[in-house]
């Protein structure tokens, strides 16, 4: 994801993203990332939990407006307590 | 662009640690994370997301039922699908995570039908005329960077979009 936003960012594009694992962005430094920490595969919320994926989407849209500098990793906030299924999945014992 | 000088696991931290040591081991014996010691440009939105055109890319492997899937091989896959804004039914193929939630709300991963909604209801100004998906399992990523990466690029220009937003899956 960080590879085509920097790609983006390089032809003079208006980006933002979300990131799922704050290391891996900090390796690769795009323009701005959103930090949330929910599971692959379910990037915003849980099948059906139209309110969080509305909640995930505004947030990161709306740090498209602020005055970030290159390379912000913005953390939103958004954990997962549902399961254990992102911390298996960070332990590559689920996918 | 670069990698760092040596090949030990111990240059990595966390997720990014352990999926080096596990694609290396099981799956690519030569994969490396790209690493850059600068951060891109950024490039501020010139205008209210109400009034902004907002396209979506995203890495979940979502295709049209008539599109290709992608290829789910051990070498991944870097090329991407244009899909219309409008578009309907989905159908998703990566290897990187469990589908069945998306097959079942295409939103927990690629929300081109919650962007469209927001758009109805005047949060943003309007969706660009297509979306791109690509599928995130991309070890050698050289043709990303410099052939399928700089294309969409292009496309996203000459859909005038405001603003690309990024999502994985």
């Amino acid at each position: 994801m960080g590879l085509l936003q920097r790609i983006f960012d390089a032809h003079g594009l208006a980006t933002v993203s979300i990131t799922q694992v704050r290391e891996i962005s900090e390796l690769v430094l795009p323009s701005l990332a959103c930090l949330v920490e929910h599971p692959f595969g379910l990037t915003l919320g849980a099948a059906g939990d139209d309110a969080t994926h509305r909640a995930v989407l505004r947030a990161c849209l709306a740090e498209a407006t602020q005055p970030h500098s290159a390379g912000t990793i913005v953390d939103l906030g958004f954990h997962w307590d549902r399961d254990d299924l992102r911390e298996r999945q960070l332990r590559k014992q689920a996918h | 662009m670069g990698s760092p000088g040596s090949d030990s696991v111990d240059r990595y931290r966390g997720f990014a640690q352990v999926e080096y040591a596990y694609v290396r081991e099981r799956v690519h014996p030569t994969f490396d994370w790209t690493t850059f010691a600068q951060p891109s440009p950024r490039h501020r939105l010139q205008r209210p997301l109400e009034q902004a055109r907002v396209a979506l890319v995203a890495t979940a492997g979502a295709h049209l039922p008539d599109q290709p899937a992608f290829d789910l091989g051990k070498g991944g896959d870097s090329s991407y699908r244009e899909l219309p804004a409008d578009a309907g039914e989905l159908r998703f193929s990566h290897v990187g995570y469990d589908t069945r939630h998306a097959r079942t709300d295409p939103d927990v991963v690629f929300p081109l039908a919650l962007l469209r909604r927001l758009t109805t209801e005047g949060e943003i100004g309007e969706l660009a005329p297509r979306a791109f998906s690509f599928m995130g399992y991309i070890p050698e990523p050289e043709p990303l960077l410099h052939e399928t990466g700089p294309e969409v690029a292009g496309k996203l220009l000459a859909d005038a979009v405001d603003l690309v937003l990024l999502v994985p899956s």
